[in-house]
């Protein structure tokens, strides 16, 4: 077969040193730039752009599609220990992730974030290898009223994120829907609830209000709690990573979650965050103890980290076959890509196979790679859990602050990052998740533009005529409709 | 409470030799004495980005100064101009400018380009063009008019976000051809590319250096007088009667701050000159169908004035 | 529509904004004297949201209207303050109705309050004084504030952070850290 010998080319290729090189200080390099704050896998690949212009072609897309990979995991170190995830996906990681640390099992969620990271980087480059062509001419085929159906789906997992606090959950989703609203609407390019500020025309950036969220609200909470003796574990027992079997148990969960986020992260525009969120969801539906979910089921990290993993290779699937970029990491990857030449496009598998094939047979390796190094940082990273709370507050503050100022080098994103983390913190307090305001901010502009764009394109009626549209939006209300029916008879039983 | 005091002495001792590196003599023997900072518009990584970094790096050729590239991104260039204002016209903050700003302050802004700014190098031309999808039966801009005409005003135009200088210039194109179209607009260029290619509208409004390498597009014509030798199959609107939209461009360039002494500006058109007929400029973007050029401020600052009343009267402001 | 220009940026703004907060006091008056008075935040969280939701909608009823077969731009943000205004009185009605919990304890406020004025001000040093001097200032006191006394942990934490700082983020990512109006005036 014509695809495996080239296959076979392309590791032949990584034989030398300088790709050897290339992937181990790419997988590193992504694991830190995940694992801090602020630096999303997007941010991570582009400010090493520069460093490829000396290099040759091949070289800069392996190293470059190394920290792609690494960084979607790294995201989940910071998420499972300290509450603070590095990345947007890695915000679901957190949900069953920090409670296993707080339970005193750091070891369950980050062996866990890691072998599902790990496996569902591999299968979505298996896909990615084997079914690119045909994959990316469906995607370009997807309308906005589809789109618009696939948000909505993914709002509909809030009723089953607020569990109890269904209104409270649903007020927080409304919030982040809003606040994404804010700044220059790409529809009609009129300027919405700006202010009259200029900083405000693109909105309030995702990332700063993450951070706040997320990692600043969790240390005012502690301030609050004041017991700062101690570390977040008081202390762990040596045994705790997983075994073997523990991680087979979660081989459907992470099957599933892989495939699921290869798909999704293939259409243009979604992306690994709402495939974490959506895998999730679904890992939480289909399993039998649901209750047990937000509580530090490793089967939610399984669910997140395979989901966000494997959208990877889904992401590269229309970059490499048709050269249109998908999410935010793969148009720097283009412009890395046009420095030296190299137009992405069906063409690309012919004229240049040698860097195509041996960008794939990279992405295999830098996952391997990345499962040594995990194992071994793993137990580096454990020890960030039992730092006094005196020495790691202040320092997650710190890094918090750069983290938000290097998103676009600026300090009005941190004073705002400072802000969602007050709100994030009193909000917290009194019943009301941060998770759906992130999932407001991740998913309003997708749903509200691909609606406005599907009437433009086709009058209202395109939602139920287009068959996976309709389909879509019959399974979101399905989704929607169950957990809140579910919760009525637990209460009123 | 004496360990604290010296322990915050030593450590601010220790900040302050950090910065100790950048700051320098402030004496005005020759420019430039210190590092010129480059503001970009877009991110790391981007279009915008890249081609400030080629910039730095082929300038560095001509010069010993140190150029610092510095990504202030955010509504589409204001972000970027916003903080160029603030800084003293003393030089050492050159900006990456494309014509895209102009329509954006038009649009979004009560700053006026050239009260501003002082436009002093012009350096590509990239002409607007339509794309058009081959593998459907509309391809040609014969077909595109025929296809506008039978669908009375619901043919479907992709492109970036509305009231950009795409849109603005695919309404001067209707205007020019006596048609009626529907401009949908995408997050981004790439993403209604994906739509293109997925035949979910007829038309996407770009340059021609989008096509490279994507077999299924095809330009049906392009907003010049007279055909690009890159592309010499496509015809320019001039040649199939759409007049007016010759000079629906994107230009590329750099201004300082209004007010930057004479000198310097001399410096700099010396440089851009070099850098004009640099090799490797020349073969990394000549090829992309862009027209390289060096026009120095006088003109420069006049095109400025022209596209920011024509935006202003597309605005209806 | 001239209401709507004047409230939506500048000193109309500050006045609208200073309204809902006179607003808001005089609620929070009102339940503290009633006989929900445990249920202050359970009741006041859901006015403050109506209030934004209020702000918006008045802002939005300056937006232009979408032409036929066109979503205007105000619809969708007009769905969503629906959306909090039927979910704020969901939660109201429930309060009233006595399906609440009463109002969570307050911790050891004191400390989380002060560490939100140091984080603000870090980031005020920040722009006189410049990233580093204002870290250093942030790190050291902040732990000394939480009675932290391991000197030789925080010097080292401290230094090491601010050499990472400098490698990682200035040297490597060119990440442009303030530098200080101050620190730039003195050293030119």
């Amino acid at each position: 077969m014509d695809l495996l010998s080239n296959l076979v080319t392309g590791f032949g290729y990584l034989a030398g040193v300088q790709p050897a090189v290339a992937i181990v200080v790419g997988v590193i390099l992504g694991i830190l730039a995940g694992a801090m704050p602020g630096l999303s896998p997007s941010m991570g690949v582009a400010l090493l752009v520069p460093f490829t212009y000396k290099l040759s072609p091949q070289i800069s897309l392996i190293l470059l599609g190394s920290i792609y990979i690494a960084a979607n995991y790294g995201g989940s170190i910071t998420a499972v220990t300290i509450n603070t995830p590095g990345t947007p996906s890695a915000v679901v990681t957190s949900f069953d992730g920090y409670p296993l640390t707080k339970m005193g099992k750091p070891g369950v969620g980050l062996g866990t974030s890691l072998i599902a990271s790990t496996v569902g980087g591999i299968i979505g480059t298996i896909i990615l290898i084997f079914f690119s062509v045909p994959l990316a001419r469906l995607a370009v085929k997807l309308h906005p009223a589809e789109y618009f159906a696939l948000a909505i789906f993914g709002l509909a997992t809030v009723a089953s994120l607020g569990g109890k606090n269904w209104a409270k959950a649903f007020i927080a989703a409304m919030l982040g829907l809003l606040i994404n609203t804010i700044g220059i609407d790409p529809i009609s390019g009129v300027q919405r609830f700006t202010f009259g500020n200029y900083k405000l025309f693109d909105g309030f950036a995702l990332v700063p209000a993450l951070i706040g969220l997320f990692a600043l609200s969790e240390v005012f909470s502690r301030m609050e709690e004041y017991k700062l003796e101690k570390g977040v574990v008081a202390k762990f027992e040596k045994a705790n990573w997983p075994k073997f079997m523990d991680y087979w148990k979660l081989k459907f969960t992470i099957l599933r979650s892989s495939i699921l986020g290869t798909l999704i992260g293939i259409f243009p525009g979604a992306g690994a965050t709402i495939a974490a969120f959506l895998s999730y969801d679904v890992a939480k539906k289909s399993s039998k103890h649901p209750e047990t979910f937000g509580k530090g089921n490793p089967e939610g990290v399984a669910a997140a980290e395979a989901a966000n993993s494997s959208s990877v290779g889904g992401a590269l699937v229309p970059l490499l076959a048709l050269g249109i970029p998908g999410s935010a990491t793969t148009a720097v990857l283009i412009g890395a890509l046009m420095i030296h030449d190299v137009n992405p496009g069906p063409l690309l598998f012919v004229e240049r196979p040698d860097i195509v094939y041996s960008l794939f047979a990279a992405l295999l390796v830098a996952n391997a790679v990345m499962l040594v190094l995990g194992l071994w940082g793993s137990k580096l990273w454990i020890k960030v859990t039992i730092i006094p709370k005196k020495v790691l507050l202040p320092s997650i503050l710190a890094i918090s602050i750069i983290g938000s100022f290097a998103v676009h080098y600026s300090i009005f994103d941190v004073a705002s990052c400072i802000g969602f983390g007050i709100a994030g913190w009193l909000l917290k307090k009194h019943g009301y998740p941060a998770a759906p305001i992130v999932l407001g901010m991740v998913l309003g502009k997708l749903a509200e533009t691909n609606f406005r764009r599907a009437v433009l394109m086709g009058g209202y009626s395109v939602f139920i005529t287009r068959p996976v549209s309709i389909i879509l939006l019959l399974l979101a209300v399905a989704s929607f409709a169950v957990p809140l029916m579910q919760n009525r008879k637990n209460s009123s039983e | 409470m004496k360990k604290l005091l010296i322990a915050v002495l030593l450590i601010a001792l220790l900040s302050v030799s950090l910065f100790a590196g950048g700051a320098s003599e402030g004496s005005e023997a020759s420019f430039p004495t210190k590092p010129i900072h480059l503001i970009v518009y877009t991110g790391a990584g981007g279009a915008g980005d890249i081609l400030s970094r080629k910039f730095v790096d082929i300038a560095s050729k001509y010069t010993d100064a140190t150029f610092v590239v510095e990504n202030k991104a955010g509504a589409g260039g204001i972000v970027a101009m916003e903080y160029v204002k603030s800084i003293p016209a003393d030089g050492y903050t050159l900006m990456y400018v494309t014509k895209s700003n102009i329509s954006k302050l038009a649009g979004a802004s009560e700053m006026n380009p050239t009260a501003e700014f002082d436009w002093i190098a012009m350096m590509q031309i990239d002409p607007e063009c339509v794309i058009t999808n081959n593998k459907t039966d509309v391809v040609t801009w014969e077909q595109v008019v025929a296809d506008a005409k039978a669908k009375d005003g619901k043919q479907l135009w992709l492109g970036p976000a509305a009231g950009g200088l795409d849109n603005v210039t695919a309404e001067r194109i209707w205007k020019a051809a006596g048609i009626k179209a529907t401009w949908v607009p995408f997050a981004s260029g790439g993403k209604a590319k994906a739509a293109l290619l997925g035949k979910q509208g007829v038309t996407y409004t770009g340059n021609p250096g989008e096509i490279i390498g994507k077999p299924d597009f095809s330009v049906a014509a392009v907003c010049l007088d007279e055909r690009l030798p890159q592309f010499p199959d496509v015809p320019t609107f001039k040649e199939l009667g759409v007049l007016g939209v010759e000079n629906e461009i994107i230009w590329r360039g750099f201004a300082v701050k209004k007010g930057t002494p004479d000198a310097v500006i001399a410096w700099y058109d010396d440089l851009f000159e070099k850098v004009n007929n640099d090799e490797d400029w020349i073969a990394t973007y000549a090829p992309k169908g862009n027209k390289l050029v060096h026009y120095t401020r006088d003109k420069f600052n006049q095109i400025v004035e022209e596209d920011y009343k024509g935006y202003l009267e597309a605005f209806g402001k | 529509m001239e209401v709507v220009k004047f409230l939506e940026k500048g000193p109309g703004l500050a006045l609208f904004l200073g309204f809902m907060v006179a607003v808001l006091g005089v609620v929070i008056f009102l339940i503290r004297r009633s006989s929900k008075k445990e249920y202050t935040a359970r009741i006041v969280f859901p006015v403050i949201f109506m209030e934004i939701a209020f702000v918006f909608l008045i802002i939005l009823m300056g937006f232009k209207k979408g032409s036929a077969n066109t979503v205007g731009p105000a619809v969708v943000p007009l769905l969503w303050i629906i959306g909090i205004f039927a979910f704020s009185i969901i939660l109201i009605v429930k309060v009233l109705l006595g399906h609440e919990e009463k109002d969570p304890e307050w911790g050891n406020i004191r400390v989380a309050v002060t560490y939100i004025i140091f984080t603000v001000l870090y980031l005020i040093i920040m722009q006189y004084l410049g990233y580093y001097i204002a870290t250093v200032l942030f790190l050291i006191g902040g732990m000394y504030y939480l009675t932290y006394r391991n000197w030789k942990v925080m010097i080292s934490l401290t230094a090491g952070w601010l050499v990472f700082s400098y490698l990682a983020f200035y040297k490597l990512l060119y990440v442009p850290l303030p530098q200080g109006k101050l620190i730039s005036w003195i050293f030119g």
